[in-house]
């Protein structure tokens, strides 16, 4: 969905501050960003994900070849 | 000035996209529901290296992130991180901006409006050389959590300023820039 366009700030040391809209250029890259962040955060769950995953089938494997929980957990530590 | 030491640098001003954004007299920078900050001017040749400290707590469960920027226009590509991180499980790691694709400098993530903070030590950003950081970085979740970034910026370029951008929702915390006497 397009951004619409946004105020921005500039404050000064002073107190004293500027007010404008945001520009066209700002306005693309800001909705770049919001696309890169998307896909970075879609990738970053689905690496935690894939790691869990490996992780409850390794436990599972360790545990047919007769290791108890305990044994499990400090091998995976 | 001091001989020694850490000194607190005053922005020349504070750009925010956002609800506002101040500068305190000692030139700690407070900002409340903002999405994107730029900090101008703390970077200049006084000082080789600078420390930054941050407190934050984003609106919603996501990260605040920073670029290097210079004279009104901010880097946006050629950056590449390394990072790890410990929370809940245990301890994952990536390096999802490896060649020069990544975005952003350095990252701090941030469990809905728990409390957060990071310091970042970035190398030579003013220099025209390629300017590298270290983030050490937490956020209190159901359990302590901890980040760690290094990040790299490959661009032989000069930067006067830092912008600070977040993933998803707000950011409200404040941030202090300091330099590394030479």
């Amino acid at each position: 969905m397009p951004i619409e366009p946004y105020e921005i700030t500039t404050v000064y040391p002073d107190g004293t501050s500027e007010t404008r809209l945001s520009t066209p250029e700002e306005i693309a890259q800001r909705e770049a960003d919001l696309i890169q962040f998307e896909a970075d955060r879609v990738a970053r769950e689905a690496a935690i994900a894939e790691a869990e995953a490996k992780r409850e089938s390794a436990k599972a494997k360790l545990a047919a070849l007769g290791l108890d929980e305990a044994e499990v957990a400090a091998i995976l530590r | 000035m001091p001989l020694n030491g850490l000194v607190k640098i005053t922005p020349t001003s504070v750009t925010v996209t956002g609800t506002s954004a101040s500068i305190g007299s000692g030139g700690q920078v407070t900002f409340t529901a903002m999405t994107e900050l730029h900090i101008n001017g703390v970077f200049s040749s006084s000082y080789d290296n600078y420390l930054v400290v941050c407190r934050h707590a984003n609106s919603i469960t996501s990260g605040l992130f920073g670029r290097l920027r210079n004279s009104g226009t901010t880097a946006t590509t050629n950056y590449r991180t390394q990072n790890s991180w410990a929370a809940a499980t245990g301890l994952q790691a990536g390096n999802t901006n490896t060649g020069t694709s990544g975005t952003c400098l350095f990252g701090n993530y941030n469990y809905a409006t728990s409390r957060s903070g990071f310091n970042a030590y970035i190398f030579n950003p003013f220099a025209s050389t390629a300017t590298v950081c270290r983030l050490l970085g937490q956020s209190e979740a159901s359990s302590a959590s901890l980040y760690e970034f290094s990040g790299s910026h490959s661009s032989a370029s000069s930067y006067d300023s830092l912008t600070l951008i977040t993933d998803g929702g707000n950011s409200t915390g404040t941030i202090t820039v300091y330099g590394f006497n030479k």
